[in-house]
């Protein structure tokens, strides 16, 4: 059972299961319409696959963004790390609304050329690659959402989508000292800086209404969606307890982590407690759903699955329920004025994960202060970078810990004697 | 010869290493750098001899190097928060080494580099 365990064997294990699995549940014709249509889909925020697609579309469009980006990290030789764990389990997640095949692709090659550029090795640039997708949406949009003549949209989207990964990496070194590493979607914050751009000159240029797409969601498969996320969570408890029945004294190494960038828990407690992590931080994510009545739809689908990546990659629960339950008072207090909840807010309860060293490092008051101002961020950060980038959280994110980690490092300023004793 | 960015990181890991021995307690210290021809080293020569601190920093540093991190994460060294937060310098440098010399304890981190 340990061999099982091996990573190798998980990985081909899992992808498997993933490419079978959409053909289970819906059938042959379905996935190919839905298939088209979220190819040909602007992909702005919120775009839910799940309703453009189906449900069978939607895995498939998970299961080809996994194997393309699983090859990639066999062909680069790298092995499994908790940013890589983070980067491909986010990559799973918005595969549920706004990445697909088509228009990761113009990015990966930019970032190719990026590292060509600056002369350094591409593989040095991968955690960049990974979370680099989430401003995929601008080749979609120039693609299908502009309404140009394909004579003039192929090339505009080509262009800009290499552009994009080219200038990411150079970005987004530069960006964490905004927030000091506070926010662990830095990738995101970047693309919302760069999405600001391409907004404004869309919007103030061509004339462009970027908010006139449909951003329904689909709650029809909230039943499918929840067993996927508890069925992965649980393997992953499962399968760490399998392959170190002790892994559990090991806890205390990642509860004991800010969480700061760069907290990679694989390497710092080990591969098994690190899954253990993921599971319980996926665990909650569900719990939370359902206790406040949060039907799964893609971005939510999206959030679990990124809550439960970065169990690998700074968060934990002792770091990240004070900032969840920041966010979930304002979910409690729209809900009970207004009587519904956007999926904007809804999905804030799950991403606000991103500021949770924020709480690592000045405690659940803190965080659960963060947690709250950060679902305020989201709504304006939005408008802002004009949907382009899908971590619209982890713009919000980087303004948050900027303003929060400054402010209590003075407040707090004997935290340093604390840490010493 | 070294890039505006190799000099940065260079300048970066100083500051780091400044801070964390700061953080530790040291109110005097020395601290050299050198490029040799395959590495470089920083070394570190402390008055007296503080266990934890040491066990931390062999555990931390002797971390095998990552290049992901260093190409990415290098903005980040030089603004250490806690006396516990070794991660990103340990990434970057390859090993470290130390000796008890005439009761100052010198520790030298080793950063290979490509000619």
């Amino acid at each position: 059972m340990k061999r099982l365990m091996h990573t190798k064997t998980l990985t081909i294990l899992s992808l498997s299961i993933l490419l079978i699995l959409p053909f289970l549940l819906d059938t042959w014709e379905n996935i190919a319409q839905g298939t088209i249509a979220i190819l040909i889909h602007p992909s702005l925020l919120i775009s839910d696959y799940l309703r453009i697609g189906g449900l069978g579309a939607s895995l498939l469009n998970v299961a080809l963004l996994m194997l393309m980006n699983v090859i990639l990290l066999a062909l680069l030789k790298l092995k499994l790390t908790g940013p890589i764990f983070a980067g491909l389990l986010t990559i799973a997640g918005f595969a549920f609304f706004g990445k697909n095949p088509l228009n990761i692709v113009p990015i990966y090659v930019g970032i190719l050329l990026s590292a060509k550029f600056q002369k350094v090795d591409f593989r040095s640039l991968i955690i960049v690659l990974l979370f680099s997708t989430g401003i995929a949406p601008i080749v979609s949009y120039l693609l299908f959402g502009t309404g140009w003549p394909l004579l003039y949209a192929i090339p505009s989207a080509v262009v800009i989508g290499l552009l994009t990964g080219f200038l990411l990496p150079i970005m987004s070194v530069h960006m964490l000292r905004f927030h000091k590493g506070y926010n662990l979607y830095n990738v995101g914050f970047t693309m919302g800086i760069l999405s600001f751009l391409y907004s404004a000159i869309l919007r103030g240029v061509f004339k462009l209404n970027l908010f006139a797409f449909d951003s329904s969601t689909s709650e029809a498969y909230h039943h499918e969606m929840l067993i996927l996320a508890i069925v992965v969570s649980v393997l992953l408890i499962v399968g760490g307890f399998i392959s170190d029945p002790r892994a559990l004294k090991k806890y205390p190494i990642i509860l004991k982590s800010s969480g700061r960038l760069a907290s990679d828990f694989m390497r710092d407690a080990g591969k098994e407690i690190t899954f253990i992590n993921a599971g319980v931080m996926g665990i909650i994510s569900v719990i939370f759903c359902l206790v406040l009545g949060i039907n799964i739809n893609g971005p939510v689908m999206s959030g679990i699955l990124t809550v439960i990546g970065f169990g690998a990659f700074g968060k934990h629960p002792k770091n990240s329920l004070p900032v969840m339950l920041g966010a979930t008072i304002w979910f409690i207090i729209t809900k009970e004025m207004t009587g519904s909840v956007s999926t904007g807010l809804a999905i804030g309860v799950l991403f606000v994960t991103a500021v949770a060293p924020v709480a690592g490092r000045h405690g659940f008051l803190v965080g659960l202060l963060a947690g709250f101002i950060h679902v305020f961020f989201t709504p304006l950060t939005y408008p802002f970078q004009g949907g382009f980038d899908l971590y619209n959280n982890g713009f919000a994110a980087g303004f948050v810990a900027a303003i929060i980690v400054p402010i209590f490092d003075v407040i707090r300023k004997n935290k340093i004697q604390e840490d010493m004793s | 010869m070294k890039s505006k960015q190799d000099m940065k990181l260079i300048a970066q890991i100083i500051q780091e290493l400044s801070l964390f021995v700061m953080y530790h307690g040291y109110e005097s210290f020395d601290l050299s750098y050198a490029r040799l021809q395959y590495e470089e080293t920083y070394t570190l020569v402390l008055s007296d001899k503080k266990e934890d601190m040491l066990t931390y920093m062999e555990q931390k540093i002797n971390q095998k190097r990552e290049k992901e991190i260093e190409a990415y994460y290098w903005e980040l060294l030089g603004d250490l928060d806690s006396s516990t937060e070794l991660n990103i310098l340990g990434l970057i440098i390859d090993y470290m080494s130390y000796s008890w010399d005439n009761d100052k304890l010198v520790i030298t981190l080793h950063r290979s580099i490509k000619e």
